[in-house]
């Protein structure tokens, strides 16, 4: 059989393992961003407009998390929280271990495109008689979410890729499921073609998809100097 | 104090760190009067206007607004800063709204009046400032130095405030944009606002001032009608800040 | 044996046993991708059409696939093709060329940040466009790119962890081997977090250094 051969043969015969397992990365993947979400805005906001020591708490949460490797976290969450009674599904434990990953991360992201925020739209914002509380939702957050995208969209594309490390505590996600298939076949190189261009194509998506909700939610004058 | 009084200011200081900014200010502003200050740079009248309105909190000496001592602890900032419209030198408009939801964002928030009214009371205020409907749904960045200002300051009127401070309204224009937002500005105090107006624009001060007040180092050096404070003015220091700014702006 | 004990002994283990593993494949996996890095920068750069496509494609492509997947792709798939390599060359190498990717979005940024600022001047003393990217662009712009790519060495570090897929005994496996003899996950993995916090964390001190090097030498914006 030749290289394409042995490809259609892949997919015909586990197409239906393959294209589950690839639900199941995307399934993992947003869920995780999501939840990334949900805790990172409160993080960044608590980390700059919270009180001192929910500062520090936070500072030092988000240090450990990017001082430390996704799949150590993951093993912590599956492997050593059960000691202390909270025994979690591989699924489970996988996307609360991406999504607190991404948390720190986001909240990072936030946090610097708060700060990207001219000043002056605060005291604009409070001379108005706007609350503080106020000012954060309807000034600060509105442009700080546009500065964010583009970080936000590599931080999605990041998961997809390491919604992988869910193989290391055996969910079928696509990495595990062609691992499996190409110990079965013995046709590695192939499979992994296949799961590469997987998440290459998903990625490229995503890129796009982003480059186009950027641009849809533009606002003239609202630009960032600097990368964040 | 009179009831006539709507702003009363006594020995006000205030620091930045050691810096000494604010050396005792007195001043009080009658209802329906309008104030220019001019004075030197760094003397401190941006730091006496955020006193005013809360943006900075003063370290001594007591500000009554409205009746009421506003520089105690105990006072709703809100409620003040709502009753008192600030125009700033750089415009500040928020950059991710239209130049109508710059207005309506007040109004809506702090007013609570729901989304109709105050779409109604914005455009209102855009027109009474010379921004015509085609101008409405731009953003600041597609409006002109001049057109943003006074979207700037139809935010600040629209929440009807007492009291309006402008802090350097014209200077960060082009020369050819700051007769549109004098001529606002000459509107309102004819219309019998409140203002409390920090400018180098001596013409303006001499057609609509009732009161000028030359500031220098933190304090109150000199005051009286623009007549006297610009034209005449009684100390040396006046006199040189005076005839600085006039070659600069080429008066006569 | 205490907690503390076990704490320490799995520190020792891993540090003994582990660790250097790990800042070897990081290390040259880092060094591969600086080198692949500044091959595509130069490409992208100075070469013509053709090229800079091939270039950006290949980009695309390491920065969409999983780390993890291409470990599987060099130590299980290339043998069929004829290539076989042992799994700590595997990792070094899929860790480089996926670095070599991110190392010349790097370097790329910094190279157009100076030359916004430096190209007309260095043209209009009537440099040549090559020597100008070579003599004034290029050192500025490696100058600009350290932090980044200081940044990146704490990123490889991280992800060399993943080796431990292909079976690399580096300090994350070393750990992992540590709870399965012990039948207690806690205390390894707390030893090797703290080891990976800790070189991270000095890092990202050198790295606020450099940046404020920078700034005194004026590359700050
Ligand atoms: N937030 C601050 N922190 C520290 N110092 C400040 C701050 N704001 C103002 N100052 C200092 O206080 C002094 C008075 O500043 P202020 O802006 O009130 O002057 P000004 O009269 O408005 O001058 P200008 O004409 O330049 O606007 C200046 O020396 C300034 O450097
Ligand atoms: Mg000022």
């Amino acid at each position: 059989m030749g290289f394409a051969e042995e490809i259609v043969y892949l997919v015909s015969t586990y197409g239906v393992s393959l294209f589950n397992a690839m639900l199941l990365t995307l399934e993992i993947t947003s869920i995780g961003f999501t939840l990334g979400v949900l805790l990172g805005l409160p993080i960044s906001l608590g980390r700059v407009y919270g009180p001192l020591p929910l500062k520090a708490l936070l500072a030092a949460y988000i240090e450990l998390i990017r001082g430390t490797p996704m799949i150590v976290q993951l093993f912590f969450i599956y492997y050593a929280l059960p000691l202390v009674g909270i025994k979690l599904d591989a699924f489970t434990a996988s996307i609360i271990a991406i999504g607190l990953n991404s948390a720190a991360y986001q909240a990072e992201y936030f946090r610097m495109a708060f700060g990207a925020v001219p000043r002056e739209q605060w005291e604009a914002a409070l001379s108005i008689g706007l609350s503080k509380w106020s000012t954060i939702t309807n000034v600060i957050i509105p442009q700080g979410v546009r500065i964010a995208i583009p970080a936000l969209t590599n931080e999605l594309i990041y998961l997809l890729k390491y919604s992988s490390i869910a193989y290391f505590v055996t969910v079928p996600e696509t990495v595990y499921v062609s691992k499996v298939i190409g110990a079965k076949t013995l046709l590695h190189i192939q499979i992994y073609t296949i799961t590469a261009v997987f998440y290459i194509l998903v990625a490229v998506v995503l890129t796009k998809s982003a480059k186009k909700l950027e641009e849809r939610v533009s606002i003239p004058g609202l630009v960032v100097k600097g990368r964040i | 104090m009179g009831s006539d009084k709507l702003l009363f200011i006594e020995d006000l200081h205030k620091y930045y760190g050691k810096h000494h900014v604010l050396k005792g200010v007195n001043l009080a502003v009658n209802e329906g009067e309008s104030v220019v200050i001019i004075g030197p740079s760094g003397s401190g009248k941006s730091t006496l206007l955020r006193c005013i309105n809360l943006l900075v909190k003063p370290d001594k000496g007591r500000i009554v607004f409205d009746n009421e001592e506003i520089t105690t602890g105990k006072i709703d900032v809100r409620r003040v800063r709502e009753k008192i419209g600030f125009v700033f030198q750089h415009f500040n408009l928020f950059l991710h709204l239209t130049a109508i939801e710059n207005v309506m964002l007040g109004l809506i928030k702090v007013k609570n009046y729901p989304r109709e009214k105050a779409r109604r009371i914005a455009e209102e205020a855009l027109l009474s400032v010379g921004i015509t409907e085609e101008l409405w749904n731009k953003y600041p960045a597609q409006l002109s130095g001049g057109q943003q200002q006074r979207v700037a300051i139809a935010r600040a009127i629209a929440m009807e405030p007492k009291l309006l401070l402008f802090d350097e309204p014209t200077s960060a224009l082009d020369p050819e944009l700051i007769g549109e937002v004098l001529k606002v500005m000459e509107k309102l105090a004819n219309e019998g606002r409140t203002m409390i107006v920090v400018t180098h624009e001596i013409g303006f001060a001499l057609k609509a001032a009732d009161r000028v007040v030359f500031f220098d180092d933190g304090k109150i050096i000199e005051e009286g009608s623009p007549e006297q404070v610009i034209l005449n003015p009684k100390t040396e220091r006046a006199r040189r800040f005076l005839f600085s700014i006039r070659e600069l702006y080429r008066l006569e | 044996m205490n907690s503390i004990e076990q704490l320490l002994t799995a520190l020792i283990i891993i540090v003994r046993y582990g660790l250097s593993n790990s800042i070897l494949v990081s290390t040259l996996a880092f060094f591969l991708g600086l080198i692949l890095g500044l091959i595509f920068v130069f490409i992208e750069v100075l070469g013509g059409r053709l090229a800079s496509w091939t270039v950006n494609l290949l980009v695309v492509i390491l920065r969409g696939i999983p780390p993890v997947l291409l470990l599987f792709i060099i130590f299980y798939g290339l043998p069929s093709i004829g290539i076989s390599l042992n799994n700590v060359v595997s990792a070094i190498i899929g860790l480089g060329l996926i670095s070599g990717a991110y190392q010349s979005q790097i370097l790329r940024s910094s190279i157009q940040a100076v030359a916004a600022r430096q190209m007309e001047a260095a043209l209009s003393i009537g440099l040549s466009k090559w020597s100008a990217y070579t003599s004034v662009i290029f050192p500025q712009a490696l100058r600009l790119s350290l932090p980044g790519l200081v940044n990146e060495y704490t990123i490889i570090l991280k992800d060399s962890s993943l080796a431990y897929a292909i079976g690399v005994v580096e300090a994350f496996t070393q750990a992992v081997h540590i709870a399965q003899a012990r039948f207690e996950y806690f205390t390894p993995l707390l030893a090797v977090a703290l080891l990976y916090l800790a070189i991270c964390f000095s890092l990202s001190q050198v790295v606020n250094y450099i940046y404020l090097k920078l700034r005194v030498l004026g590359y700050g914006q």
